[in-house]
């Protein structure tokens, strides 16, 4: 066992520098990770297929899954409603094709609400925009390049 | 000022003038006559520079030429269930520039101070220039032993600011301006970042007596996938600029990476660093940096007076109340089943605070500048150890603190069983609770074996960073039969297995150590010992 801890000193000291580029400390993330998006380039109006991932990063005893759709919007095919068991640290993926009939600003909610084996819950809602509304950007002003590697990005502010 | 500007206008514009008026009417005619000549000269200057505004002095007055003003940002309020809201704030400490607008160069500087005011004197005075505050605060650094450097960036090392339109400042008199950076404007979130920040290098003043000249740097934009974290190598901070989580507004995650900037830059961190979950047990030098991390942004926003300090809040970054990501509390921590043990980091921000409650700040300041940079591997184990040799265990002896979170820096029960003679005999098939503590704590038992008979002697339910070292001995006490230090060569599972049959029937013994070999990590640690 002390050769193999060891050998695992060695590997480190090999892959230092490049252990050393990973040492970085993230910010604090819940116990269940969310990620709602298109699963590809999609015609708007028209069919989009969304892809709903979900990764459970503790011991849970349940999930529910829920996708909230505006009205106008139809789903054509993907379950609303949803709730298990999934594998600690694996992805699940739940795809949704959904029928949008109009260029409009949609948010498509979802809200997983994760149970733990200790019987505390963690509620996460991830939205995903549909067709979102272009942000201003009237009020930047200009990016002006100054001397040695020095740029500057002034934003109106009177 | 208004005087002399009027002189030189009168002279070029009032020769040959045929009108014969009294004294007092050609007086007021001449002087409104200037007026108007004044505006078109003004008016004429601005038109190269997009625009200008201003040209008349706020104030007149004789000799100078100043341009004064304050500076704001649109902030987001928030609270433990996302924003609640939205208030100007003044930028403070910032750099301010003078511009001349025909060549881009700088003028003149200066900075706000902690209301946001500034005032920049122009010599000689200027037409075409415009006013720029830089989420930066280095003309601040350099000025005296408080001094911080801080700066907001994009990711092309770009630095973000807010400009006044382009005026004449050419006349004496002092000139206002302010500025505001908004929200809808994209300019709001890198100062609010940069607010974060002072208060942050603020709080570090305050408790330590000074900064440091490492530049605070941080790294935001619109757009940013990178990720939220601190780097070490670069030592800088990074922060998500994502559609769906944008952290630029979320003063608690920069305040919890800027804790790992302090620590790497004041004390010392062995964080292996890698995802982290709040309900996860981990290598505890991870735990240690991110549960000081989360800690040190709660006591800044408690020494700032913030209001409800004890949580961590991060929002999507979305438009409009609430857009919640999550948030938890590190008072009486949320998820609390799971926030236990010097492995979990939302337990060791709880011991923190906790500490911070009852004892203040500079205990545990102390601790962290001056005796973990002396440990080989940083965690809560070094912060416990620290505490007590710094003496602040005179002012709190945090024990129960400690165990409140099941984080186990005492003795076990079996105690003393350091040695073959002082093993404590054990039932086959029960599990005994022990822990490795104080340093080099060993815990010796002994049972009795039958000959041809195969027993299995474990370590189980690790907590608080035990590694467990097994060492079977002989009746005599003394003769190694076998050892066992992870009873997996895969995985991170650090408790010890040892299988095996019996050739002779006798009392043999058992000594259980916390690994210290190559690669150790943890000193103490918690675990339970059976025999069957």
């Amino acid at each position: 066992m002390l050769f193999s801890k060891n050998r695992i000193s060695k590997i480190i000291s090999i892959f230092f520098p490049i252990l050393f580029l990973l040492l970085i400390s993230s910010k604090p993330i819940p116990p269940i990770d969310v990620i709602i998006e298109f699963a590809k380039q999609s015609s708007i109006p028209g069919m989009v297929v969304v892809n709903l991932r979900v990764i459970p990063l503790v011991e849970h005893s349940n999930i529910d899954i829920q996708i909230e759709l505006p009205e106008k919007l139809k789903l054509l095919s993907g379950t609303k409603k949803w709730n298990g068991i999934l594998e600690v640290d694996k992805t699940e993926t739940f795809q949704y094709q959904i029928y949008i009939p109009d260029s409009k600003t949609y948010e498509l909610k979802a809200v997983i609400i994760l149970k733990m084996i200790t019987g505390e819950t963690v509620r996460r809602e991830e939205t995903l925009e549909i067709n979102p509304v272009a942000k201003k950007n009237e009020y930047k002003k200009n990016h002006i390049k100054e001397g040695k590697d020095r740029g500057v990005i002034e934003f109106k502010g009177e | 000022m208004q005087d002399a500007r009027c002189k030189k206008v009168q002279g070029s514009r009032l020769k040959g003038d045929f009108f014969q008026l009294s004294a007092f009417s050609f007086q007021l005619f001449s002087c409104l006559l200037s007026l108007v000549s004044c505006l078109f000269f003004f008016a004429s200057c601005g038109s190269g520079g997009g625009g200008s505004s201003g040209s008349t002095p706020t104030t007149p007055s004789s000799g100078k030429t100043t341009v004064s003003g304050a500076v704001q940002f649109e902030d987001r309020t928030f609270d433990s269930t996302g924003f609640t809201g939205t208030q100007n704030k003044a930028v403070r400490f910032a750099d301010i520039e003078i511009i001349n607008s025909s060549n881009s160069s700088v003028i003149a500087s200066a900075s706000t101070d902690i209301n946001g005011n500034y005032s920049v004197t122009l010599s000689p005075p200027s037409s075409n220039v415009y006013v720029r505050c830089l989420t930066s605060t280095s003309v601040v650094f350099g000025k005296g032993t408080k001094a911080y450097n801080i700066e907001i960036v994009n990711g092309s090392n770009s630095i973000y600011s807010v400009v006044s339109d382009v005026f004449s400042a050419a006349s004496t008199g002092t000139y206002s301006k302010n500025l505001n950076a908004s929200l809808v404007s994209g300019a709001g979130g890198p100062f609010n970042i940069l607010d974060t920040l002072t208060d942050g290098a603020e709080f570090v003043v305050a408790k330590n007596g000074s900064f440091t000249s490492s530049k605070v740097k941080a790294i935001w934009y619109d757009g940013n996938t990178d990720g939220t974290y601190y780097s070490a190598a670069a030592n800088d901070l990074h922060f998500l600029g994502k559609s769906t989580d944008s952290d630029c507004y979320d003063d608690m995650v920069i305040l919890h990476e800027f804790g790992h900037w302090v620590s790497n830059n004041f004390s010392k961190d062995n964080s292996p660093g890698g995802t982290h979950t709040i309900t996860g047990h981990y290598d505890i030098r991870l735990a240690w940096s991110e549960g000081w991390a989360t800690f040190f942004g709660s006591s800044v926003r408690s020494y700032a007076g913030y209001s409800n300090p004890e949580y961590y809040v991060d929002t999507t970054g979305g438009s409009g109340n609430g857009n919640l990501l999550f948030s938890y509390e590190i008072k009486t921590p949320s998820y609390s089943s799971l926030a236990t043990g010097s492995d979990n980091e939302l337990s060791v921000s709880s011991v923190l605070w906790n500490i911070f409650l009852s004892a203040g700040f500079s205990g545990v300041w102390d601790v962290s500048k001056n005796y973990l940079p002396t440990a080989v591997e940083v965690s809560l184990e070094d912060f416990w150890d620290g505490w007590f040799v710094r003496g602040q265990g005179s002012t709190l002896n945090p024990s129960s603190i400690f165990s409140a979170r099941s984080i186990e820096y005492a003795s076990d029960s079996y105690e003393s069983d350091n040695n073959r003679s002082q093993a404590k005999t054990v039932t086959l098939g029960t599990s005994y609770h022990h822990t490795y503590y104080p340093s080099g704590d060993e815990d010796w038992i002994s049972f009795i074996a039958t000959s041809g008979t195969t027993y299995t002697i474990e370590t189980l339910n690790l907590t608080n960073g035990a590694d467990t070292h097994l060492f079977l001995y002989s009746t005599d006490g003394a003769t190694l039969i076998t050892s066992n230090d992870d009873r997996s060569l895969t995985g991170t599972d650090k408790s010890s297995l040892i299988t095996w049959t019996a050739t002779a029937t006798g009392t043999y013994y058992v000594r259980s150590k916390a690994y210290s070999d190559s690669g150790a990590i943890s000193t103490y640690g918690s675990y339970n010992l059976r025999v069957q």
